[in-house]
C-alpha cells in the first residue's frame, strides 16, 4: 500500500519528529511511505482568516503536490478537515480543481483514523508505562467524527494509564489565527484546559493536533509544569520500540 | 411597509416573482417515525403509569380512582393540598363534567369558598347574591397586589378580581401527555385562563382516556373534535408541573407566577 | 443604526470588543457564575437528548421543518396572517425596528397605555423598545424574573434563556432591596417570592401585555409561547390589549410540526421534557370567554431578516430556535459571558446574527472573530446551524469589503505567494529558523514581539529545529530502506503469543 504523508507545515517546520514518527510506525505497519516534495500546508491560515484567494492559491498547491498519491495520511485532524470540510467549497467554481479535490478528499485520512479505518488495526504491539490524559482536538471530533479510534489505539497500549480529561470536549483556545488575533479569550481557554491536564495528576498528555498541543504544552511549560506533551503517533512509535525491546531481551 | 410590500420582498430572495400562493409540498409529516411507534405502542395502562411518574417527578401531587368514586377523591386530594398552604377560596370551571363529579357538593362540605367560574348565578334569582359575593371577594379583600394595583385594577371584572384572591383552581383538561407529564387545558366560556393560572394551587380531574403518550395525539384529537386547527379556543395550554424559575444563580424555585403546587385525579 | 446595544456595554461592538473582554477576564464571580451554569445547561442537555433516544433523528427533522418553512417562508407568513385576522387578530409588518417602535407606540396611544407588562422577548430588545416607551412616558416592566433583575440593574440580558446569568444572589438581593424599601437577604426563596408579589402588582395595571413568539403555527395563526414562570401566561391573560412582537422568520406549518420544536427547545435550551407551560394563543378571547385580552395584534419584523434569504452561506442562520444551546457549549462565552458581545444577541449565534442582521461588517463583523471555530455551536445545535462556517464565511465577507487591517492583508498576501510555492516556502522556514535564534533559551521562546506577544505573554513557542522533516526526508528513506517492512512480521508474531489483537 502506497501512502504519501501529508506532514504539515507546522510539523514539518517546528516538529519534525512526530512527522518522523507516523513514518517510522505506518512503514513498520507495512505501508510504503513516501513524502512528495511539493507539499507546503493546507490554506486553513488563510482561509479561516476569510481571506480565501490567498487559500486557494495554498490549496491549488497542495493539490497538485498529491495529486498522484493513492492515500495521504497527515499526522492532524485538523489539516485533513480542512481539506475534507472545505475544499470543495472553495473550489466550487473551477470544475478541474473541484474534480482533483474531491478525489483527493476520499484519500485523505487522519493519523488514527487511517490506521483503524484504512489498516483495520488497533493494537499495533506498543508498550508504555506511564499515566496520560488524551486531548480529542476540535477538528478531529467534530469536522472528521474521530471519537473512538485514538482511544481504541490508547487502550492497546500495554502499561499505559489513561486517566480522561474533565470537559475534553471544550476547544483549548487554539484556533490557529484565533490565538493570535484574540490572545485574552485564548488565553483563558488555555489556562483552564492546562488547569484540567494538571488535575489528571497525567505525565503525559497525548494528542491528535501539533497545534492544540503546541498550545497547550506552552500553558503547561510557562506555569513550570512537567508533563510530557506527546503526538499519539510518537507515543505509539516509542511503545513499539519499547515492546521490541522488552521481547528482544526476554529472548 | 404594507403586507403585500413585505411578503414580495420575501418572494422575490426566494427567486419568486411574487408570494407564493399554493401550500408547498412537504416531505415530512412532524416527529420521526421511530418515535411515533415507539408511543403507539404504550397501552392504556401503561400510559396511566407513564403519566403518574413523569408528573410526580415534576412534584405533582396524584390520586386515581373509579370515577364512581370521584367526589370522594376530590375530596381527598383538596384535603392533602390543604395541608400544603393556606386554602379557603375555590376557583373552578363551570362546566357539567366538573359538576358531575361533585365538585361544588365537595367544596360545600370541606367548607371553602366556591367560586363558579360565571360572571352570572345559575338562577336568575340568586344573581345579585352571587354578584355580591364576587364583589365582596375581589374587593373587601384585596390583597397586596390588588390594593397596589389600584383603580385600574378595581374597574375590572368582579369575577377577575374575585379569582386572583383564590387559592385553588380545578380544571378539566382536554388531554393529558403521558411521556412529558403534561395537562392539555382549553380555555374559553366556562373555563377561563385565569383558573388554571391566578391560584397558587392547581387541581386537574380527568377520566383515564383522556391520557394519551404524546403531545401530537393531543392535537389530533382536537383536529377530530374541531375540525380545523384554526378554530380551536382561544387559549390551549400545555402544563408541564408547576410553575417555575432558575433565574437566580440556577437555584430552582416553584411557584413564581402560576402554581406551584399541582395535584391530580385520574378516573378510571 | 446604532452600534452598541446598551448602556451597560463599552465602545461599539467590535471596536470596544478587546476591552471588554479584557475587562471581564478580571470579572472572577462573572466568569465562574457563567462556567457553573453553562456546565449544568450542557449537562441536562445531553442526559435529556440522550434519555429521549434517536437525537440526531430529531435534529435531522428539525432541522426539514425549518428548512422547509423560510424555504417557503412567503406563503406561510401569508397564511399566518390571513389565520391570525379570521380570529379577529390585527397584522402588522414592519420592515425596521423603527417601523415596529412607531406600530406599538400607535397601538398603547390608542389603548392610552401608561404601563407595559412583558413577557421576555429579544425582538423587542432588538428595537430598544423599552427606552423608546419611557420617551413617551410609559413604563414597560419586564416580568420574566431574570429580566426583572436585569431592568431594576439596568442592563440588558448576557443570555438567551438566563438573561441575568451573571449576576449573584447578593447583588440581586441589593436591586430587590433598593426597590422594596426594605433589607431582603440573599436567599433565592426570598428573593423569588418578592419578585412575585411585586410584578403580581404590575400584571394587575397593565393595560398592555406584550410578548415575543417562539412559533407561530401557520395554518391556525396561533402564537406559542413557552416559559416556565408563567409570567408569559399572566401578559396574555389579564391586560385588555396583547400585542405580540415577533421576527418574521418563526413560523411553522403545522401543529405537528410545532411537537418536534417544542421538545427540541425544551430539551436543548434547559434539558427539561417540555417547558412548565406552552401556551397556544389563537386570535384574542372569543364570544363567551370570560377573560383573556380583547385585542390582540401581532406585529411582523423583518430588521435585516430577509437579507439572509436565498444567501447560500447564511439563509440558515434564520433556522434559529433561540434555545441557546450553542452559547452553553461555546468555550468563548464560558469565559466572556454575554455582555462582551457588546450586542442583542450573544455566543455562537450572537456573532453571526448581529453582523448579518446589522448589516455591518466594520463593527458587528468583528464579533466573527470572537470564535476558535471549535464546531461545538454546530454540534449542539437543534436544528443544526453550521454556525461554525457562518463565521468562516463572516470573515471572509469581512475582507471582501474591506474591513480588515492592510497589515493583515499584506501577510495573507504573502502567505498566499510563500505557502503557494515550495522554493519561497523552503526559504521562509530557514528565515523562521535563523530569525527567532535570539530569542530562543532552553528550546523555548518566552517573549516574542510583534502579533505574537500575546501568544507569550501566557505561552511559551517551542524553538524551530534546525532541521526540517523534509530537510531529514532523505535519510529517513534510507533508514527504511535498510529496515524492509519485515519488522511487522517480528511484531505480528509477537502479538499471536500474547493471543493479542486479531
Amino acid at each position: 500500500m502506497r501512502v504519501s504523508l501529508f506532514v504539515t507545515c507546522l510539523a514539518d517546520t517546528c516538529f519534525p519528529h512526530v512527522a518522523e514518527s507516523v513514518v517510522r510506525l505506518l512503514h513498520r505497519l507495512g505501508c510504503e511511505m513516501d513524502f512528495p516534495p511539493l507539499q507546503t500546508c493546507c490554506g486553513q491560515p488563510a482561509f479561516n482568516s476569510g481571506y480565501h484567494d490567498d487559500a486557494r492559491e495554498v490549496a491549488r498547491q497542495w493539490i497538485t503536490a498529491f495529486e498522484h498519491s493513492d492515500y495521504v495520511v497527515t499526522p492532524s485532524g485538523s489539516c485533513a478537515g480542512m481539506v475534507h470540510h472545505y475544499y470543495e467549497d472553495l473550489f466550487m467554481d473551477e470544475p478541474e480543481w473541484l474534480e482533483k479535490a474531491k478525489r483527493l478528499i476520499e484519500r485523505t485520512y487522519e493519523f488514527s483514523q487511517f490506521i483503524v479505518q484504512v489498516l483495520g488495526r488497533t493494537d499495533i504491539g506498543a508498550a508504555f508505562d506511564g499515566k496520560a490524559t488524551y486531548h480529542p482536538s476540535c477538528h478531529a471530533t467534530r469536522l472528521l467524527g474521530i471519537t473512538e479510534e485514538p482511544m481504541l489505539l490508547l487502550q492497546q497500549v500495554k502499561g499505559l494509564t489513561l486517566v480522561d480529561l474533565p470537559h475534553k470536549e471544550d476547544c483549548c483556545g487554539f484556533g490557529g489565527t484565533f490565538a493570535i488575533k484574540m490572545p485574552e479569550m485564548s488565553e483563558a481557554m488555555v489556562t483552564e484546559k492546562a488547569q484540567y491536564v494538571v488535575d489528571t495528576e497525567a505525565d503525559i498528555l497525548i494528542g491528535s493536533d501539533m497545534g492544540c498541543l503546541m498550545n497547550i504544552g506552552g500553558r503547561l511549560n510557562k506555569e513550570g509544569r512537567p508533563i510530557r506533551i506527546m503526538h499519539l503517533a510518537e507515543l505509539l512509535e516509542e511503545g513499539v520500540k519499547r515492546r521490541e525491546h522488552n521481547f528482544i531481551q526476554q529472548r | 411597509m404594507n403586507e403585500q410590500q413585505f411578503l414580495t420582498q420575501i418572494a422575490v430572495r426566494l427567486g419568486r416573482a411574487k408570494p407564493l400562493q399554493q401550500p408547498p409540498a412537504t416531505m415530512f409529516n412532524g416527529v420521526p417515525d421511530s418515535y411515533r411507534k415507539r408511543m403507539g405502542q404504550l397501552g392504556q395502562e401503561e400510559c396511566v403509569q407513564l403519566f403518574m411518574d413523569s408528573w410526580t417527578a415534576l412534584t405533582g401531587l396524584v390520586r386515581v380512582a373509579p370515577v364512581s368514586q370521584a367526589a370522594e377523591a376530590i375530596s381527598a386530594s383538596i384535603a392533602e393540598l390543604k395541608e400544603r398552604g393556606m386554602l379557603e377560596r375555590v376557583v373552578y370551571a363551570k362546566t357539567p363534567e366538573l359538576q358531575s363529579y361533585g365538585v361544588p357538593q365537595v367544596l360545600h362540605e370541606q367548607r371553602l369558598v366556591g367560586v363558579p367560574w360565571s360572571e352570572s348565578a345559575s338562577a336568575a334569582d340568586e344573581e345579585d347574591a352571587w354578584k355580591a359575593a364576587l364583589e365582596q371577594l375581589g374587593t373587601s379583600e384585596p390583597g397586596e397586589a390588588g390594593a397596589l394595583a389600584g383603580e385600574k385594577w378595581q374597574a375590572r371584572s368582579p369575577l377577575l378580581r374575585a379569582v386572583e384572591r383564590c387559592h385553588l383552581g380545578i380544571v378539566v383538561p382536554e388531554a393529558v401527555v403521558a411521556n412529558t407529564g403534561t395537562l392539555a387545558v382549553l380555555s374559553a366560556g366556562a373555563q377561563g385562563r385565569s383558573v388554571s393560572l391566578m391560584p397558587g394551587m392547581l387541581l386537574a380531574v380527568f377520566p383515564a382516556e383522556r391520557i394519551v403518550a404524546r403531545m401530537g395525539e393531543v392535537f389530533e384529537r382536537l383536529r377530530a373534535s374541531h375540525g380545523e386547527m384554526a378554530s380551536l379556543p382561544s387559549s390551549l395550554n400545555l402544563i408541564t408541573g408547576p410553575s417555575r424559575s432558575a433565574d437566580i444563580e440556577n437555584d430552582l424555585t416553584i411557584g413564581i407566577h402560576g402554581p406551584g403546587i399541582v395535584s391530580a385525579v385520574i378516573l378510571t | 443604526m446604532s452600534t452598541t446595544s446598551s448602556n451597560n456595554v463599552n465602545g461599539g461592538i467590535g471596536s470596544g470588543l478587546k476591552q471588554r473582554t479584557q475587562e471581564v477576564l478580571q470579572n472572577d464571580f462573572l466568569r465562574q457564575a457563567v462556567a457553573f451554569t453553562t456546565d449544568k445547561l450542557r449537562t441536562g442537555r445531553l442526559s435529556a437528548a440522550e434519555q429521549f433516544g434517536d437525537w440526531e433523528e430529531w435534529r435531522e427533522r428539525g432541522r426539514v421543518i425549518r428548512e422547509h418553512t423560510i424555504a417557503h417562508l412567503d406563503y406561510y407568513l401569508g397564511q399566518f396572517a390571513d389565520q391570525v385576522r379570521s380570529r379577529g387578530g390585527h397584522v402588522h409588518f414592519c420592515g425596521t425596528g423603527e417601523d415596529a417602535v412607531q406600530t406599538f407606540l400607535r397601538i398603547a396611544e390608542e389603548k392610552q397605555a401608561k404601563l407595559v407588562a412583558k413577557g421576555k422577548s429579544m425582538v423587542s430588545e432588538e428595537m430598544h423598545l423599552n427606552d423608546r416607551l419611557k420617551e413617551r412616558g410609559i413604563d414597560a416592566i419586564e416580568t420574566d424574573l431574570g429580566e426583572y433583575i436585569l431592568q431594576l440593574a439596568q442592563e440588558t440580558p448576557s443570555h438567551l434563556i438566563i438573561p441575568a446569568i451573571h449576576k449573584n444572589k447578593s447583588q440581586i438581593a441589593e436591586l430587590f432591596t433598593k426597590e422594596a424599601g426594605k433589607k431582603l437577604p440573599p436567599e433565592t426563596k426570598e428573593l423569588a417570592s418578592f419578585a412575585k408579589r411585586k410584578l403580581r402588582q404590575f400584571f394587575l395595571e397593565a393595560e398592555i401585555g406584550l410578548t415575543g413568539c417562539n412559533f407561530g403555527i401557520a395554518e391556525s395563526g396561533t402564537v406559542t409561547l413557552v416559559s416556565n414562570e408563567g409570567n408569559g401566561r399572566m401578559v396574555t391573560t389579564v391586560p385588555k390589549t396583547h400585542v405580540v412582537v415577533m421576527g418574521m422568520e418563526r413560523l411553522v406549518p403545522t401543529f405537528e410540526d410545532v411537537e418536534v420544536m417544542l421538545n427540541l427547545l425544551a430539551r436543548s435550551a434547559t434539558g427539561q421534557k417540555l417547558t412548565t407551560y406552552t401556551s397556544f394563543i389563537t386570535g384574542p378571547r372569543q364570544e363567551g370567554d370570560l377573560d383573556g385580552p380583547e385585542e390582540l395584534h401581532v406585529i411582523i419584523l423583518d430588521n435585516g431578516r430577509s437579507a439572509q434569504l436565498g444567501d447560500p452561506q447564511f439563509q440558515q442562520v434564520l433556522h434559529c430556535i433561540r434555545c441557546a444551546a450553542c452559547l452553553n457549549v461555546c468555550p468563548v462565552y464560558r469565559h466572556v459571558g454575554g455582555h462582551t458581545y457588546g450586542s442583542v444577541y450573544s455566543g455562537p449565534i450572537g456573532a453571526v446574527l448581529t453582523p448579518l442582521l446589522q448589516q455591518d461588517m466594520k463593527e458587528a463583523g468583528t464579533l466573527a472573530y470572537a470564535s476558535s471555530l471549535c464546531g461545538a455551536c454546530y454540534e449542539a445545535c437543534p436544528v443544526k446551524i453550521p454556525l461554525h462556517d457562518m463565521l468562516v464565511y463572516l470573515r471572509a465577507r469581512k475582507v471582501k469589503e474591506g474591513f480588515t487591517p492592510s497589515a493583515e492583508r499584506l501577510g495573507f498576501k504573502m502567505f498566499g505567494k510563500v505557502f503557494g510555492n515550495v522554493k519561497w516556502y523552503r526559504m521562509a522556514g530557514k528565515a523562521a529558523y535563523y530569525g527567532q535564534k535570539p530569542l530562543v533559551r532552553d528550546g523555548v521562546i518566552r517573549k516574542a514581539p510583534g502579533p505574537a506577544a500575546g501568544w507569550t505573554k501566557s505561552r511559551t513557542f517551542p524553538a524551530i529545529p534546525k532541521q526540517s522533516f523534509r530537510d531529514s526526508w532523505a535519510e529517513l528513506q534510507r533508514e527504511l530502506q535498510q529496515d524492509p517492512a519485515s519488522r511487522e512480521a517480528a511484531a505480528s508474531e509477537d502479538r499471536g503469543k500474547d493471543g493479542v489483537d486479531r
